[in-house]
């Protein structure tokens, strides 16, 4: 799978630094949590890798493809995103289940639509975070939770090397943040996936992470190895 | 041109104008880009005129104002970093005023000028109503072919392009054809009420259905029926066919609400 490294990337947004020389090398199959104050530059440290948004000094590594974008589809089919929660108008007009679907968009490429086969596959996933009832409900009109599993099943759709979490349980109950952290968890052992998960919750970067980042104000000022892994 | 000839220009003008542009309303709408819409209709009119003026083709410079709207306002609402209504504002002025300042300097009858306001469907020439056919047959390939594209793109444009698919090249596709519908269809339902034509067919089926493939059909059902009912009754009252073409299409959009199931739906 994949390793990821980031040698003194900078980002500025709006003549502001919101990353300032960040060094951070992840190795394949590597899990790794991010926390920090609001503002501290996580989600934008995700987008980063993503590709979704250009940094202005240093260098970003996936494999041995550097993020640029010109390169950035290429990592968007292999990544994974789960965004922070983000406006839906509820009356959209997309089902939860093609939500779901959409995860391998990317890899289908133009012109070819999911087959049974991958019907099937979405199913399956969505079964096991506990939400097949949603598949013909309209996404702007189920819970938050609801939403936050959607885009978990879809994230897992798509098998990406990498997984990028950006506080995937802010609003999934806690009884569902057992088993959902698990099935991610035991997902990610199964395929050596590269995993970074921002989270403001111990018990859950504990649980999932082999190492912690601390981040503040734009800057890592913490790299932990969480006792008794690696 | 005989009266055979006459009638099948009209009614096939009416029927392409209508599917064209109720169709490209469906993902306007839906991707809450309407403010898009507006601005480009208008600058498609101080084209035409700025075309009628410096002796081009009107409906090539009228593209070309389009064209300048899509490649400023494309960027600028992919950022998100100005208010949608703020450079509607600026947009929607600046080509009213350019209008405004070009109208009288038109040589002659101002009526050339004023056709592309208000449109008149009778006197679609086989050039326009090929042109129309052209950009309808575009358009629907478009929404064929780049269906589950487009589909993500309404849901969200970042986590489109989060996706891997070509989300930014789709989008600008999406706006190119929003232009090429609106200065299709300028002659024939002119400048500011092709609008009409766009969002409330949509926006009418918009009120029955959630589901992207009914909403796409709906809006082409309206959208065809707001443009025969309207020529008929162009024919009917012998009154220039833009006008009533809108107004139809604002009836379908009201009758639509009243009977909407999600309006019964939230009321209850
Ligand atoms: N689109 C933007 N334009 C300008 N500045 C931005 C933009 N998005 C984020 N920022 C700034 O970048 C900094 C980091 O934002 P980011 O969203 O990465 O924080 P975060 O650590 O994810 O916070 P939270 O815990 O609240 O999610 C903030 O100071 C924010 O103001
Ligand atoms: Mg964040």
């Amino acid at each position: 799978m994949k390793n990821l490294v980031l040698e003194n990337v900078t980002v500025e947004r709006n003549h502001r630094i919101v990353l300032d020389g960040i060094n951070l090398s992840v190795q394949a199959g590597e899990s790794i949590g991010i926390f920090g104050p609001n503002g501290a530059g996580k989600t934008t440290l995700l987008n980063l890798i993503n590709g979704l948004i250009n940094y202005k000094t240093g260098k970003i590594l996936v494999g041995d493809v550097i993020v640029n974008p010109a390169s950035s589809r290429k990592i968007q089919l292999i990544t994974g995103y789960v965004p922070q929660n983000f406006e839906t108008d509820p009356r959209i007009p997309v089902l939860t289940g093609t939500v779901v679907l959409s995860g391998c968009y990317g890899k289908l490429g133009l012109f070819r639509y999911p087959d049974s086969l991958l019907i099937e596959k979405a199913k399956k996933i969505m079964n096991q975070l506990e939400i097949t009832h949603l598949f013909m409900r309209p996404f702007g009109q189920i819970s938050g939770g609801e939403r936050q599993k959607a885009m978990i099943a879809r994230a897992l759709m798509q098998e990406p090397e990498i997984l990028l979490l950006d506080e995937p349980f802010s609003s999934i109950s806690e009884r569902s943040k057992e088993t959902i952290s698990d099935i991610i968890k035991r997902w990610q052992e199964e395929r050596g996936s590269t995993m970074l998960i921002v989270s403001h919750e111990s018990t859950v970067i504990e649980k999932m992470c082999d190492r912690v980042v601390y981040l503040e104000e734009g800057q890592i000022v913490l790299k932990e190895k969480i006792y008794g892994r690696l | 041109m005989d009266v055979y000839s006459f009638m099948f220009y009209s009614w096939a003008g009416a029927i392409l104008t209508g599917l064209t542009c109720s169709l490209i309303g469906v993902m306007i709408v839906t991707m809450g880009i309407s403010f898009i819409g507006v601005c480009m209709s208008h600058a498609a009119f101080a084209g035409a005129l700025a075309g009628i003026i410096m002796r081009i083709n009107p409906v090539f410079s009228a593209f070309i104002f389009c064209f300048i709207v899509a490649a400023i306002l494309g960027p600028v609402s992919d950022r998100g970093e100005i208010k949608a209504d703020t450079t509607l504002g600026i947009i929607f002025t600046s080509s009213l005023g350019l209008s405004f300042l070009l109208l009288p300097m038109i040589p002659g009858s101002k009526s050339e000028g004023l056709r592309f306001l208000w449109g008149n469907i009778l006197t679609v020439s086989d050039t326009d109503l090929m042109i129309v056919g052209i950009v309808c047959v575009l358009v629907l390939i478009s929404v064929i072919a780049f269906f589950k594209e487009i589909q993500l793109l309404i849901f969200n444009r970042i986590i489109a392009a989060s996706t891997g698919i070509p989300a930014k090249q789709i989008y600008y596709l999406v706006l190119f054809l929003c232009g090429a519908a609106i200065t299709a269809s300028i002659k024939a339902v002119g400048g500011l009420l092709v609008f009409a034509l766009i969002v409330n067919p949509a926006a009418a089926a918009y009120q029955i259905t959630y589901d992207l493939k009914k909403l796409f059909l709906l809006s082409s059902i309206f959208g065809i029926a707001s443009g025969c009912l309207g020529l008929f009754s162009a024919f009917l009252f012998n009154i220039p066919a833009g006008a009533p073409i809108a107004l139809c299409s604002v009836l379908i959009f009201i009758t639509a609400t009243i009977f909407s199931p999600k309006r019964r739906f939230h009321a209850r």
